[in-house]
């Protein structure tokens, strides 16, 4: 065996992971080569000096008992926000059903007064009208923010009482 | 993994707390040093290992197999330290003396524990300066023994690239250390 593969075998030999007749071959590699032997010498001795030298921290005897208050504490937060998430469905779903029903005689009202209303400022009328794009952007931007608004008072409910 | 143990992780996934307070009991000491290898961070640490663990309840019931609640603790673990590592990207090492640690592992002459505290700071700037991938796959092989093959189901990528990751952490390492031993 050469140096170059030796030195690529060497990490997989400090870990022992390796089959027995590769083993056999870099240990007669080693044997015999003071420069791969010294390699393997100066990888065992800084991983030990890590292993040695590293810090091991002794955690507060108060941690469980930190840790189950919080865990309590989320349970506390979550038997307040799911039934509210199921009553938020709910309305939702009803405020769509009386969109459904009613939507025809809201929307040809709305329809109405905005058309006065655009009758009215004519200039602004024109600008919106030419332009589909501000419509479609300003929708967007109302419902970027109500989502915005809905995430984070979720944010607020969860993490805020934990 | 003992079959008292496996009771425990069993109870635990029906929901037990008291099991898993046990759980939690036995585990804190790897998990916060596991975290605290990953951020060199003593408050962060512990902060990290109290979030995982309170992720690992919430979410203990989608656990199929018991042997692997350690395994998926880690890895929880070691995700959540990661992020806030890269968040941190560039908070730097406190002095070992400012941490207010508490180790496990003292000296016994005053001389033995000036010389580990300056083998601490050395071993805590060192890894500071690796990438945080480089880190976290020496941390979980030298200093809490995993495979590569659980570092692989850990951090969920392929075996070579644990092997390869290690090995180019170690030899980063090694001339860290030899440099700021040198200096």
């Amino acid at each position: 065996m050469e140096c170059k593969e030796c030195k690529e075998l060497l990490f997989d030999y400090y870990d022992e992971e390796f089959d027995a007749s590769l083993k056999i071959q870099v240990n007669e590699h080693l044997d015999t080569c003071f420069s791969c032997q010294n390699e393997l010498d100066h990888i065992s001795s800084t991983m030990n000096f890590f292993k040695v030298s590293m810090p091991v921290l002794t955690v507060d005897s108060r941690f469980t008992e930190q840790v189950m208050h919080k865990i309590h504490l989320e349970e506390t937060a979550a038997a307040f926000t799911k039934p509210m998430e199921g009553i938020g469905f709910v309305v939702v779903i009803l405020t769509l059903g009386m969109l459904v029903l009613i939507g025809p005689t809201v929307i040809g009202l709305l329809m109405l007064v905005g058309n006065i209303l655009l009758g009215l400022l004519s200039t602004s009328a024109v600008v919106f009208a030419s332009f589909p794009l501000i419509q479609m952007s300003s929708s967007i931007i109302l419902g970027m923010l109500l989502l915005v608004v809905t995430v984070y008072m979720r944010h607020m409910v969860l993490h805020d009482s934990v | 993994m003992n079959e008292e143990l496996a009771e425990l992780v069993r109870q635990a996934m029906n929901g037990d707390k008291v099991s898993f307070g046990k759980l939690v009991y036995r585990y804190k000491q790897h998990i916060v040093n596991i975290a605290f290898g990953i951020i060199g961070n003593l408050h962060d640490a512990e902060e990290i290992a109290q979030e995982a663990f309170l992720k690992a309840y919430l979410s203990i019931r989608k656990l199929t197999n018991e042997s692997a609640f350690y395994r998926w603790l880690v890895r929880i673990t070691t995700n959540l330290s990661i992020d806030k590592k890269n968040v941190n990207a560039r908070q730097t090492t406190e002095p070992i003396e400012k941490m207010g640690v508490f180790l496990d592992n003292p000296g016994h002459t005053p001389e033995e524990i000036v010389e580990q505290k300056e083998n601490q700071q050395l071993i805590l700037n060192g890894l500071e300066q690796l990438t945080v991938e480089q880190r976290t796959v020496l941390v979980l092989r030298e200093l809490h023994g995993f495979s590569y093959d659980e570092i692989a189901e850990i951090l969920d990528i392929p075996l070579g690239t644990v092997k390869s990751r290690i090995n180019t952490a170690r030899l980063h390492f090694r001339e860290i250390l030899s440099k700021e031993r040198s200096c």
